[in-house]
């Protein structure tokens, strides 16, 4: 059987950047993520940007909607989940800008 | 010959320009996207007319009915829905009792719609505020009122 989480652990691992999440009551740690910023329209009306971060699913458990993500100098707040349903061993989160 | 609709359009604008929220940001018939900087802003468009002609000779008069469309486009993090409603707020008081400097004896607040996005990295919501803008003008005659 194939074991995606540890080929998903070793491609964050090896092209991801250190981020700093901070999960609500809880003391900030650094971790490997992928953080990418896809340019993107509302409405095809209003200009902007999608800032998401794929992180392993192990290190992001307690990681919910309104807790604090660093990357960088720039501070984000943590707007969805997207959680590992296919035991890909990650999870996406969707950041907002505060 | 400048048609009515855009004498109207032009008008709109004019009577939206300088609100508490959107300023100057006012833009007619904006077809390229909206950046930051010219956000919050109001949108204004002339879309579909209707029209009745009264009667049956040459240049008989036309009751044009246009939908004249304000959209009060915001991007926000926290109180999204409290700036679209200021938004609106201002657009009615603005339009109320116009009549486009007598281009259009009726001017009547029809429909409101909101809509909000979260998929960029802000909310973005648009409430947009529908006119149904009566006007008359010869058959023939576009640019003149009657």
């Amino acid at each position: 059987m194939v074991d995606f989480a540890a080929h998903t652990a070793n491609i964050i691992n090896r092209i991801g950047r250190p981020v700093t999440l901070t999960p609500s009551g809880g003391p900030a740690r650094e971790v490997n993520a992928v953080f990418s910023v896809a340019s993107s329209e509302a409405f095809g009306l209003v200009s902007g940007f999608s800032p998401t971060l794929r992180v392993l699913a192990a290190d992001s458990e307690d990681i919910a909607p309104g807790d604090a993500v660093s990357v960088g100098v720039r501070s984000y707040v943590v707007a969805s989940v997207d959680d590992d349903s296919l035991d890909s061993g990650d999870r996406v989160l969707r950041l907002e800008a505060p | 010959m400048t048609h009515v609709r855009q004498q109207i359009r032009e008008a709109a604008a004019v009577a939206l320009t300088g609100l508490a929220t959107a300023g100057p940001r006012v833009f007619q018939s904006r077809l390229r996207p909206l950046k930051d900087s010219e956000l919050p802003c109001l949108l204004v468009n002339t879309d579909e007319e209707e029209i009745e002609v009264m009667g049956m000779t040459v240049g008989a008069a036309q009751e044009r009915t246009l939908r004249l469309v304000i959209r009060a486009v915001a991007k926000h993090c926290a109180s999204l829905d409290d700036q679209l409603d200021a938004m609106l707020a201002e657009i009615e008081a603005a339009l109320a009792g116009t009549s486009f400097g007598g281009l259009a004896p009726g001017v009547v607040l029809t429909q409101i719609n909101i809509e909000m996005n979260d998929e960029l990295e802000k909310p973005v919501g648009i409430a947009s505020a529908h006119y149904a803008v009566t006007y008359y003008t010869a058959t023939g005659s576009p640019g003149v009122v009657l």
